[in-house]
């Protein structure tokens, strides 16, 4: 590998490191992966809005800073890019729609306002599916491929997210999770991706899906990399009473405190079901033997609803959807993707009194996966039934029904059983398929308690060779 | 199922209600439901639903205020031409183009839903999670 690879896959937390022991400058580490996206985002399109200029000048600043011997934050320096679903000041947010692509910003989002104040340098706003919702089928920005196999889907709805950090065309990127989002890019490309409890993270300045369940989180190449983002992004947002008032808990000072003691549950549905591929299975198999290996408590649990919580979701985040587009679908339904106002239309159609029934529904499984989370301090599933589907295969026309609740509920149930629960749950690589495509394995806490999920991620990472492994070279 | 055939029958003198979607050659099947059979084609698409004693099966709801038990299970697929008229109905214009595919996905959307009813739905109220 040429040192300018090397330095662009190393982990966030390293380069904030050289950059304050000035073994390297903000302006040749900027460089560095602007070069990678010149030379790699024709074929990816992870960016929608690269900020180059900006970015110069803002790497030119730190340099300065730096001279002068300023105390400097945590990400001094360091390039950071964020889904275009969240508002930067002066820049568009498209939310992956043609509907919103004048939609200039006028304010900074929270999380952009703390990005910026631990030093970080604002590179660029990543593809997504439209409006977040996944399933687009023509993107209007391009579209995004997997840097394992571009012929395969990177997943959404946070695409370019996780082909960014998984390429290395940033140190490190926010993503937005209402169903899955983070999870699920991380998941097919082979990064790490954290899903904060609702609740932990501002989610003012970042375009809702459903607002009950929106939770912006990181997309890195390292568990340590999402505990510094979270650490940086997390906190009350006074102007958002539904937010967390209390101050978060410190997810980084025990992140090396090992899982001898835990207690984690295998979910016997989400792992050993129909659904579940079996190189998926056996790898995430072979990481609960792993963690055990490593001292944790390791049993298997059942959770009999969480088959139905795609469903349950798709009936309460598709419906709200549908509820804040109505508007458009009447007078521009033209201008959405076809599968997006497809989606749209059938939602808005829902009879309300299904809808309700939703809503308690969406009680019971919270119910049943907290109770869960009083006997086990962890919950261990696949993050995906299998892995990265090839992109082709989602671009087909929806056949019939059981074509489409085989398509859109089924993958669903595998991480939206911890949103509609509220709580946090991470994605972190466990090993590659046959032909070469990340398999994710997926851990689950109780609300508020990511320093016990980033704690366990950290020591199955350590103990296993997957995040040395690279996607070949475009 | 051809929607645009659609037939309402009703017996008051056998208190028998039938619903036909489409005549055609097929078999009738039971259901979950008592006094309730349907009948489908070789292929499996749904001709027709008929409900004996119909006033009786309305007094089988024990609770009107619940949201409980497999009365509520049954789902009948839409016809593309229904999910047009309830669409416009809306204010929505689908495209020509558009209506399998939304026909296809809300009909897999009330079916995946269906098995709500049989849970304690009474037991859960709706509530969003509190930070």
């Amino acid at each position: 590998m040429s040192p300018d690879v090397d330095l662009a896959f190393t982990s966030a937390t390293e380069l904030a490191a050289q950059i304050h022991d000035k073994r390297i400058s903000p302006g040749a580490l900027l460089r560095a992966y602007l070069d990678r996206i010149d030379r790699m985002d024709g074929t990816l399109h992870a960016y929608i809005t690269v900020c180059r200029e900006q970015a110069l000048d803002d790497a030119a600043r730190c340099e300065q800073a730096i001279a002068r011997g300023e105390r400097l934050g945590p990400l001094h320096g360091v390039p950071i890019a964020v889904k275009d679903q969240i508002d930067v000041k002066g820049l568009r947010t498209t939310a992956g729609s043609r509907l919103l692509a004048d939609n200039v910003s006028t304010s900074d989002a929270p999380v952009i306002t703390r990005l910026r104040a631990a030093g970080a340098i604002l590179l660029g706003k990543l593809n997504l599916t439209e409006f977040a919702m996944g399933g687009t089928q023509k993107f209007p920005y391009g579209q995004p491929r997997n840097p394992w196999n571009t012929e395969h889907d990177p997943g959404g709805s946070s695409s370019g997210s996780g082909i960014a950090a998984a390429a290395a065309l940033a140190a490190a990127t926010l993503g937005e999770d209402t169903g899955g989002s983070i999870r699920s890019p991380a998941s097919n490309c082979g990064a790490v991706g954290l899903r904060p409890t609702w609740g932990l993270v501002p989610r003012a300045g970042c375009i809702p899906l459903c607002s009950s369940m929106d939770a912006i989180g990181p997309i890195t190449r390292t568990v340590e990399d999402a505990a510094l983002l979270l650490s940086i992004i997390a906190g009350p947002d006074p102007a958002d009473p539904r937010m967390r008032s209390a101050a978060p808990g410190d997810v980084q000072s025990h992140l090396r405190d090992g899982v001898a003691g835990l207690r984690i549950g295998v979910v016997r549905e989400l792992t050993h079901g129909p659904d579940t591929d079996p190189e998926t299975r056996d790898a995430v198999l072979a990481a609960a033997e792993t963690l055990r290996k490593l001292g944790a408590n390791v049993d298997e649990v059942s959770l009999p609803l969480v088959m139905l919580a795609g469903a349950v979701f798709m009936a309460l985040a598709d419906s709200e959807g549908a509820g804040m587009h109505q508007n458009w679908l009447k007078t521009r339904g033209l201008d959405y993707d076809t599968a997006t106002r497809r989606r749209l239309l059938a939602a808005s159609l829902l009879p309300a009194a299904l809808y309700h029934q939703a809503t308690r529904a969406r009680v019971l499984i919270a119910r049943e996966v907290l109770a869960a989370l009083e006997r086990f301090d962890l919950l261990l599933t696949p993050t995906q039934p299998g892995p990265a589907a090839r992109i082709a295969s989602g671009q087909r026309p929806v056949t019939s029904k059981e074509d489409a609740g085989g398509r859109f509920f089924t993958r669903r149930s595998y991480t939206t059983p911890f949103n509609l629960a509220a709580t946090p749950a991470i994605s972190i690589p466990c090993g590659f398929t046959k032909s070469g495509l990340p398999i994710g394995l997926q851990l689950a806490g109780r609300r508020y308690d990511e320093a016990t999920v980033l704690r366990a991620a950290w020591a199955y990472e350590q103990a296993t060779p997957w995040r040395e492994r690279r996607p070949p070279s475009l | 199922m051809a929607g645009d055939n659609l037939n309402v029958w009703y017996d008051p003198e056998g208190d028998h209600l039938e619903i036909v979607f489409e005549r055609k050659t097929g078999h009738f099947e039971d259901t979950s439901l008592e006094n309730v059979m349907r009948k489908r084609d070789a292929e499996g698409n749904l001709l027709a639903i008929s409900i004996f004693h119909l006033s009786s099966f309305a007094g089988t709801r024990s609770d009107p205020e619940s949201t409980s038990g497999h009365d509520l299970c049954m789902t009948t697929d839409l016809s593309v031409t229904e999910v047009r008229a309830l669409a416009l109905a809306l204010g929505l214009t689908p495209t020509d183009d558009d209506l399998p595919e939304v026909t296809h996905r809300l009909n897999a959307m009330r079916d995946a839903l269906a098995p709500l009813s049989a849970l304690p739905l009474d037991t859960a109220e709706p509530a969003p999670p509190t930070p």
